[in-house]
């Protein structure tokens, strides 16, 4: 064997290498069984309180992670689940005044799980320096006033067929919001506000039926708003600004109105978000 | 001299070291790119789902491969081109464009040190420091066997080959990136001045 040889072999069998390594990594990636991680979880559970609360104030603040809120027709007061990596220590504080329940919730980095029940009327304050959240309204919701801040993150909310709530606040200070409104009937007027200050808001087509009236509203201070008119009639529609409506709006018992702010950034209207997933 | 073959060989080597090169740097973009995307799905609450990511393995690697195996050949032409002018012109050479073509073509075995670096860096990211070695190895390496083929080609004296080889183009590089540079400066600054 002469040197030529052995060089061209050592070049054929690194080339190949390269080569085996292009393609069986994907595969590799795929078939490696994902490692399993040691995850901390802690769970507040509270099913009835005492017979004169009627009403629950949550406050919410954490630092980072994700907040995922929905209702249930189960018998419960509230069930919070608290899940992270690192060892987690929530701080949950209760004030009773009168008919009014106050819990007040401090966490650090985790992801949140909170679960309602539709035996109380509910409102809160959630606040999120960054991270991201899920918030499901069905018909087991009844809620007064939420408001939702979030310094840097994205929010997603589903709101659903008979969703009782009367304000809606999101907040978002840079990323972006979906809303997902698919509600044929609500039991009273409805308000949603959201203002993001840097990124978009995208309003995926939004399914109400003739018994709730839908008022849409946006403004984009630098940036544009694409809209989707479908079944809405279109009273203003400029680059930055934009306004529409059902027929039936104001006609009918129960209106939605939906306000839609961004700063910096976009809207899309009616339109689906193009790399969602969900529902 | 490579003066019998034709040009098959040489570019044959120099899509395949090229190439095999770009797509594993592709594989590692796609894990960077898939590493950041499922970070942004838990910050965006879900709306991307990193399963239905999975197809970046393939397409980044071949896009990337397409692209710059492109732009690989492109290269070469202006790369020769460049070394030709110089060698011929201002040092009266003897060499044709075609016959350091071919040699240029075959200097690309030369990337086989950055490939298995770039196999060491996907196996193990610990192991970059060997990617680096290898891959500065090889730069030096090209640039003597680009010197010597010129010398070889052109029968220049070694200091003239290096001016040709790698001086010349180097100046005309710097010369249109600073222009470019300049000028999508001077665009921007219109756009937005």
């Amino acid at each position: 064997m002469n040197t030529n040889f052995i060089v061209g072999v050592l070049i054929i069998a690194v080339l190949l290498g390269g080569i085996i390594s292009t393609v069986a990594y994907p595969i590799i990636v795929e078939l490696k069984p994902k490692p399993v991680e040691k995850v901390f979880v802690k769970e507040f559970f509270t099913a009835s309180l005492e017979p004169e609360i009627k009403k629950i104030s949550l406050n919410f603040l954490v630092r980072s992670g994700s907040l995922n809120l929905r209702f249930t027709d189960e018998p419960i007061a509230y069930k919070f689940k608290f899940t992270s990596k690192t060892p987690i220590k929530p701080e949950i504080v209760k004030q009773k005044a009168g008919s009014l329940l106050k819990i007040f919730v401090y966490a650090n980095s985790c992801k949140i799980d909170i679960l309602l029940g539709n035996r109380y009327v509910y409102s809160g304050n959630f606040t999120l320096f960054s991270g991201g959240g899920e918030i499901e309204l069905s018909k087991y919701t009844n809620i007064e006033n939420f408001d939702f801040n979030l310094g840097l993150g994205g929010l997603t909310v589903n709101i659903f067929d008979n969703t009782s709530f009367s304000n809606l606040n999101i907040k978002v200070s840079t990323g972006g919001v979906v809303l997902n409104v698919k509600a044929t009937t609500l039991p009273k007027n409805s308000t949603i506000n959201v203002k993001v200050g840097t990124g978009g808001i995208t309003v995926q087509p939004i399914m109400v039926l003739n018994s709730v009236g839908c008022k849409i509203k946006g403004f984009v201070g630098f940036g544009g708003i694409s809209l989707n008119q479908l079944h809405f009639e279109v009273i203003k529609k400029t680059k930055t600004e934009c306004e529409i409506i059902t027929k039936n709006y104001g006609k009918v018992k129960t209106n939605l109105d939906i306000n839609l702010h961004v700063n910096v950034g976009g809207i899309l209207l009616n339109r689906a978000f193009p790399m969602f997933v969900g529902g | 001299m490579e003066e019998g073959k034709d040009f098959g060989e040489p570019i044959l080597l120099l899509i395949t070291f090229f190439g095999v090169e770009a797509a594993l740097i592709g594989v590692i973009l796609a894990r960077i790119l898939f590493v950041f995307l499922s970070g942004l799905s838990r910050l965006f609450g879900g709306f991307i789902q990193p399963a239905s990511l999975t197809f970046l393995y393939w397409a980044i690697p071949i896009g990337v491969t397409i692209v710059t195996v492109t732009v690989i050949l492109i290269g070469w032409i202006i790369l020769v081109g460049l070394t030709h002018l110089s060698a011929k012109y201002f040092f009266k050479g003897l060499g044709s464009f075609d016959q350091l073509l071919k040699l240029y073509g075959y200097s690309s075995i030369v990337l086989f040190l950055p490939i298995l670096g770039t196999i060491f860096f996907i196996i193990d990211s610990k192991l970059f420091i060997f990617t680096l070695i290898l891959t500065f190895i090889a730069i030096f390496w090209l640039v003597i066997v680009w010197v010597a083929a010129v010398e070889l080609c052109h029968k220049i004296d070694s200091g003239k080959a290096f001016f040709s080889a790698f001086v010349m183009p180097l100046i005309v590089c710097l010369i249109v990136g600073s222009g470019l540079w300049f000028s999508i400066l001077t665009i921007i600054g219109g756009i937005f001045g």
